[in-house]
C-alpha cells in the first residue's frame, strides 16, 4: 500500500503505466468490499430483470382477467394476481424498468444542476455563494417528499414529471457536497499553478477542480438513486405517480392497501422489490465510499 | 391482602392503559359509566349538524332519524310511504292541495306540543323569504309549495303551485323534512345544529366533536318506547379500524363495511346486514361533443365493457347489475328495460360501423377516492374498463383527481368521458331520471349534457302524474329510451353494508342509508 502511494506521488501523472494503476487499484479494493459486491450483484439482477422483462414475464402485465382477481401466489402466478387479475410477477418486472429509469434520470438531472451550482458557489464564493447556497438551504428546509408532492401537484401526473420533481428537490444535496469539496480543493497549489499559467475560470473548475472531487459525488449519487426510487414509490403510493395501467411499484403498493388483510401478497411483493432495489444502491454506495475514501487507503 | 391490593392496582393500571389505547384518540365511550350498557354505533365521521334544514350528508341523516320525525316515513326495506306524525292525508283531484291529519298527544323533547302550527313553522322556515343559501335541500324538498295553512290544531293544508308526484316522498326524507320544535328553533337559532329537539324515540344528550354523540330514550314518546335506553354514535374514520372495534366488542354496530373486510368479519361471527343501495355508479359520455356525440361509437364502448365481471369481481358481488338507471326497489323501476349486452366481437363490428375500424384513443377523467356507490375507487374502476377497451383496440387514457377537485374538473367538462355516480334522495324515480333532463345541464347534474326533448317531455309528464300505475308506464318508456341513447354505461348499484355483533337483534339498513335504533336490542 505504502509503496503504491509513494509511487503515485512521485510519478508523472501523464505517464501511461501509472495512469492505469488507479483503475486496477480501484477494482481490487472494490472486490475486497463485501457490501459493494453484494450491491453490485443485486443491481445486476435488477438491470437484467428490467432489460429482459418481456422475455421473463409470463403474462402481459396490462392484461386484466377479472375472474382471476386477487388469487394468492401459486404455480401459475408466482406472486399472485392483483384486483384486476393481472399477474403481479410480470408487473414487478416491468416496474423495475420504471424505477431504475426514474432513479437514474432524476439523479442525473439533480447531479448536473447540483454540480454546476455547487461548483460555481464554491469557486467564486462571496455574494454568489451566499445567494446560491441560501436558496439551496431554503429548499433543504422542506422535507423533500413534501416539495416533490408540491411539484407534482403543479406539474400533474406522469413518469417524466416525477423525474423532474424528484430531480429538482435533490439538487441541494449535490450542490452542498460539491461546494464544500470545491472549497477545500481550490486552495491547493496545483490549482494556483493552473491559474498562473493562464487557465480561465471555466477550465479551472471543470478540468482541474471537479475531477478531484469526484469521489464524494459518485458515492452520493449512488445512494441518491435509491432515495429517488423511494421517493418515486412514495409519490406513486400517494396516487401522484404514473397514470394507470402502467406498472409502478409504489402505485401497486398503494392500490393494494385496501386489500391488505385478505390479499396481503399484493402489497408484499412490490414492497420487497422496492426494498431490494433501495438496498442494492445503498450497499453499492456504502461500498464505493469505503473504496474511494482516501483516508481508508 | 397487601399482595392482592398490589395486584389489583397493577391490573387497574393495565386496564386503564388498554382502554386509553383501545379508544385511540381518547374517546371515552368505553369508560363512561352512563353508557355502560349503551348500544354503540360506529360510523365514519361526525354529522355535519343535527338541524335537518341545514344538512345534506348521510352521517347527519342517520342520527337525525333517531331524534326527529316527519309527517310520513319510508317503509322498512323500500321507499313506499307510511304515516308517521300525519295519520292520514288526502290530495285534491288537481294534485295541488295536500291535507294532512296530524297525530294527537305528541310532544317534542322540550315539552312543546306538536300541532299544525309546528308543521307550519317548520315548512315556512324553509320557504322564501325565511329560507337561506345554507339550507341545501329546502328548495328540492318544498319545491312548488305556495302556502301552508293550519286549518285547525291537528289539520294542515299545503298548497302547491303545480301538481307534484314526488311531494309525499320528499316529506319522508331524513333531511329537510323532519320536524323540529318551534320553541327550540327560536331559542337556539343556528345553534340548533348542536342542540337538536325533535319528537323522535331518542333525545339528544351530548356531542363530543370528533368522538361521539350520546342519545337517550325519550320517556314521553308517543309510540312504543325505545327498547334500548342509551345509544352512542362513535366516529371512527378508517373502515378497518371500525371493523376491528366491532370484532373486539367496543362497538356493537358499524356501517361502511369494506368489501375486503367481509370475510374476516364473517369468520369472527359478526352478522352482515346488506341492503340494495339507493345509488348508481356509472361511466358517462359527453354527448354534446366529439367523439361521443356519435351514438354508434357510444354503443361500441358500452358493448365492450364487461359489466357483470365488474360487479362480480371488482365489487366482489356486493353490488347489483343495473339494467338502466333505477335501482329495482324504486317505484317505477322497469324490469323489462334492456341494456346492450357485453360482446367483444360485436363491439368490434360496432366500432367499425361507428367509423373507427382501427380503434381510437380518448381521455377519461375519474376520482381517486372511494365513494358510497363505488367502494373501490374510481381509479380502479377506470383501470378495469381500460383493460376491457384495450381488447377492442380502444385506448382509454385515465386522468384521476381527488374527489373535491374532481367535481370542479367535471363541471368544466374535461376529457371525453367521465366516471361518476348518484345517491338518491327521496326514493322517487324522477330523482334518478332527472339526471338526464336537459334542464339539469345548466346546474351540471346532467354532466353528459345529454339532451332529448322526448325524454324531457316524459319526465315532465311523470312529475305531474299522480296515478302510480300511469307514472310507472311513463318511466318504463323513459328507461328504455335512455338505454337506447347510451349517454351512460351504468355499472352498478352498490349494496350498502353494515355489520353487527351476534348479540344485536332487530337492526336493519334502509336503502336511503338510515336505520331505526329504537327497535334494536342488545342481548
Amino acid at each position: 500500500m505504502e509503496i503504491q502511494l509513494k509511487d503515485s506521488n512521485t510519478s508523472d501523472a501523464a505517464s501511461l503505466a501509472v495512469h492505469k494503476s488507479p483503475v486496477v487499484e480501484f477494482l481490487e479494493r472494490f472486490f475486497r468490499s463485501n457490501s459493494a459486491v453484494i450491491g453490485l450483484v443485486l443491481l445486476l439482477i435488477l438491470v437484467a430483470a428490467a432489460l429482459f422483462a418481456p422475455v421473463f414475464a409470463p403474462y402481459d402485465p396490462y392484461e386484466s382477467n377479472m375472474p382471476n382477481a386477487l388469487t394468492a401466489p401459486n404455480s401459475a402466478h408466482l406472486m399472485g394476481t392483483d384486483e384486476l387479475g393481472r399477474d403481479i410477477f410480470s408487473r414487478i418486472l416491468y416496474g423495475a424498468r420504471i424505477s431504475l429509469v426514474v432513479g437514474v434520470q432524476a439523479v442525473s438531472l439533480a447531479l448536473i444542476c447540483g454540480v454546476v451550482l455547487g461548483a460555481v458557489a464554491g469557486y467564486y464564493g462571496g455574494k454568489v455563494d451566499t445567494v446560491i447556497m441560501g436558496f439551496m438551504d431554503v429548499m433543504l428546509s422542506f422535507p423533500s417528499i413534501l416539495l416533490a408532492i408540491a411539484f407534482m401537484t403543479v406539474l400533474g401526473r406522469g413518469i417524466d414529471k416525477a423525474v423532474i420533481a424528484i430531480g429538482i428537490v435533490s439538487i441541494p444535496q449535490y450542490a452542498r457536497i460539491v461546494r464544500s469539496s470545491v472549497l477545500s480543493v481550490k486552495e491547493n497549489v496545483y490549482v494556483t499553478a493552473a491559474r498562473a499559467i493562464g487557465n480561465g475560470d471555466g477550465r479551472l473548475i471543470f478540468v482541474h477542480i471537479l475531477p478531484n472531487v469526484l469521489a464524494p459525488i459518485i458515492v452520493r449519487a449512488t445512494i441518491g438513486i435509491s432515495d429517488a426510487i423511494l421517493e418515486a414509490a412514495a409519490l406513486g403510493f400517494l396516487g401522484l405517480g404514473v397514470a394507470p395501467p402502467t406498472a409502478e411499484w409504489g402505485t401497486m403498493l398503494g392500490s393494494g392497501r385496501q386489500t391488505i388483510f385478505n390479499a396481503p401478497h399484493i402489497v408484499t411483493f412490490p414492497g420487497l422489490a422496492i426494498t431490494m432495489t433501495v438496498m442494492a444502491f445503498n450497499l453499492l454506495g456504502d461500498g464505493l465510499r469505503d473504496v474511494l475514501d482516501p483516508r481508508l487507503k | 391482602m397487601y399482595k392482592k391490593g398490589w395486584a389489583a392496582l397493577v391490573s387497574m393500571v393495565l386496564v386503564t392503559g388498554l382502554v386509553v389505547t383501545g379508544c385511540g384518540g381518547g374517546a371515552k365511550t368505553g369508560g363512561s359509566s352512563s353508557t355502560g350498557k349503551a348500544l354503540v354505533y360506529a360510523q365514519g365521521s361526525d354529522p355535519r349538524g343535527l338541524d335537518p334544514a341545514f344538512v345534506d350528508d348521510g352521517e347527519s341523516a342517520k342520527i337525525i332519524t333517531q331524534i326527529y320525525e316527519g309527517l310520513v316515513r319510508f317503509k322498512p326495506g323500500s321507499t313506499e310511504i307510511q304515516p308517521l306524525l300525519a295519520t292520514e292525508w288526502t290530495v285534491s283531484p288537481d294534485g295541488k292541495e295536500w291535507t294532512f291529519k296530524l297525530r294527537q298527544g305528541v310532544k317534542f323533547h322540550d315539552g312543546t306540543p306538536f300541532n299544525a302550527h309546528a308543521v307550519k313553522f317548520n315548512i315556512e322556515r324553509q320557504l322564501p323569504p325565511n329560507a337561506n343559501a345554507d339550507m341545501p335541500y329546502a328548495e328540492f324538498t318544498y319545491d312548488g309549495v305556495k302556502k301552508v295553512d293550519a286549518v285547525d290544531d291537528y289539520t294542515v293544508k299545503i298548497t302547491l303551485d303545480k301538481p307534484s308526484a314526488a311531494f309525499l316522498a320528499n316529506l319522508a326524507m331524513p333531511i329537510a323534512a323532519p320536524l323540529v320544535s318551534p320553541e327550540a328553533a327560536k331559542k337556539y337559532g343556528d345553534k340548533l345544529m348542536e342542540n337538536p329537539v325533535g319528537t323522535g324515540p331518542y333525545k339528544f344528550v351530548k356531542w363530543e366533536k370528533g368522538q361521539m354523540i350520546e342519545l337517550a330514550a325519550f320517556d314521553e314518546y308517543w309510540g312504543e318506547k325505545a327498547k334500548t335506553k342509551n345509544v352512542v354514535y362513535k366516529f371512527t374514520k378508517e373502515n378497518s379500524v371500525r371493523a376491528s372495534d366491532l370484532m373486539t366488542g367496543s362497538v356493537d354496530i358499524m356501517d361502511g363495511v369494506d368489501t375486503n373486510d367481509v370475510k374476516t368479519l364473517e369468520e369472527k361471527g359478526m352478522k352482515l346486514i346488506k341492503t340494495p343501495g339507493m345509488n348508481i355508479n356509472y361511466m358517462g359520455f359527453y354527448t354534446s361533443k366529439a367523439p361521443f356525440n356519435n351514438l354508434e361509437l357510444r354503443k361500441a364502448i358500452a358493448m365492450a365493457i364487461n359489466r357483470k365481471n365488474l360487479v362480480d369481481f371488482l365489487y366482489q358481488g356486493n353490488a347489483q347489475l343495473p339494467n338502466s338507471v333505477l335501482p329495482d326497489f324504486i317505484p317505477g323501476y322497469s324490469k323489462d328495460a334492456k341494456y346492450l349486452d357485453y360482446n367483444v366481437e360485436e363491439a368490434k363490428k360496432q366500432l367499425a360501423k361507428a367509423g373507427y375500424p382501427n380503434g381510437f384513443s380518448f381521455n377519461a377523467i375519474t376520482y381517486s377516492n372511494p365513494r358510497p356507490y363505488n367502494p373501490v375507487n374510481g381509479e380502479k374502476l377506470a383501470a378495469a374498463i381500460q383493460a376491457d377497451l384495450a381488447k377492442i383496440g380502444v385506448t382509454m387514457n385515465i386522468k384521476s383527481y381527488p374527489w373535491k377537485e374532481y367535481k370542479e374538473v367535471l363541471k368544466n367538462g374535461e376529457g371525453d368521458a367521465y366516471f361518476y355516480g348518484w345517491i338518491g334522495d327521496n326514493g322517487d324515480a324522477d330523482n334518478f331520471l332527472m339526471l338526464l333532463d336537459t334542464a339539469q345541464i345548466k346546474g351540471s347534474l346532467n354532466s353528459s349534457k345529454y339532451s332529448n326533448p322526448k325524454l324531457d317531455q316524459m319526465l315532465e309528464e311523470g312529475r305531474t302524474t299522480m296515478d302510480p300505475a300511469k307514472r310507472a308506464q311513463i318511466y318504463a318508456q323513459a328507461q328504455q329510451l335512455i338505454n337506447d341513447d347510451v349517454p351512460w354505461v351504468p355499472i352498478s348499484h352498490s349494496v350498502d353494508m353494515a355489520a353487527v355483533r351476534p348479540n344485536v337483534k332487530g337492526f336493519d339498513l334502509h336503502p336511503t342509508g338510515v336505520h331505526w335504533l329504537d327497535i334494536v336490542t342488545k342481548e
